[in-house]
């Protein structure tokens, strides 16, 4: 194992609202991506990473069937989309923002890359 | 449950040049600075400066060559008429403000109201339905 990878190397991502809370939807390009990201991408480094935000809380919801997990960031959008005063009062830019994420690179990370 | 909390505005100039992150901050400082000497204060606000990382403050990485932002600035509060003094405060830092300050073609921001939810449940026997039907412009009054 040498060094780290985005996320976006192996996952896409999308992110939305639903009242003041967020979800952040990351989905596996691979089986084996899919298989690392369920080990490496648990609720606590996901609620480390989006900490400068606030969450409350953070759960997670297991998808297997199309390769993804599902990220409920709980009280995260600052009032939600009624009442935050951010420009993004809806959550949507977190999605790209998780796939910024460093992670360690894996042994067999050609295998999880998008195919061509 | 849909219920009427206070009022909000936003408002948003572009500061560009060298520095234009700093300015832009120190124009929102000023802009409050002044609301204050004014004898206004507001329950929330937030400075944006789109461009330099903040749609996700603390999350993007932050770069120092940013030579444009959108500076967006929003209040909250429950005095429409503190509100509306914000939307009044944006104007003059076009021609009082640092040099480079565009994008304030728009007019001034216009107060709006609040109308926020409470997800809950509420027992059967607590509520009397009642059904009103009136034009939307009354139901703020």
């Amino acid at each position: 194992m040498t060094g780290t990878v985005r996320l976006g190397d192996l996952a896409h991502a999308r992110s939305g609202d639903k009242g003041n809370h967020a979800n952040v939807g990351v989905i596996a390009y691979t089986q084996a991506g899919f298989d690392y990201l369920r080990k490496m991408l648990t609720e606590t480094r996901v609620a480390e990473y989006f900490l400068p935000l606030k969450p409350r809380a953070v759960e997670r919801f297991e998808l297997p069937g199309i390769l993804a997990l599902n990220f409920v960031l709980y009280d995260i959008l600052a009032g939600g989309a009624s009442r935050s005063l951010r420009i993004d009062s809806q959550g949507k830019t977190l999605g790209p923002a998780i796939l910024e994420m460093l992670v360690p690179a894996p042994e067999n990370i050609d295998v999880m890359r998008k195919p061509r | 449950m849909a219920y009427h909390d206070g009022y909000t505005a936003s408002g948003t100039l572009v500061l560009s040049g060298r520095n234009a992150e700093r300015n832009a901050r120190q124009a929102a400082e000023t802009i409050f600075a002044r609301l204050q000497q004014a004898g206004y204060c507001y329950t929330r606000t937030n400075v944006e400066c789109v461009g330099a990382g903040d749609s996700l403050p603390g999350i993007w990485p932050r770069s120092s060559d940013v030579w444009e932002v959108l500076l967006r600035v929003s209040v909250h509060d429950s005095s429409r008429e503190a509100v509306e003094r914000f939307a009044s405060e944006l104007a003059p830092l076009v021609t009082a403000g640092p040099p480079g300050v565009t994008g304030y073609a728009n007019a001034r921001p216009r107060p709006r109201p609040v109308l926020a939810y409470w997800p809950t449940t509420i027992s059967r026997e607590s509520v009397s339905p009642v059904t009103i039907v009136k034009p939307a412009r009354e139901w703020l009054t």
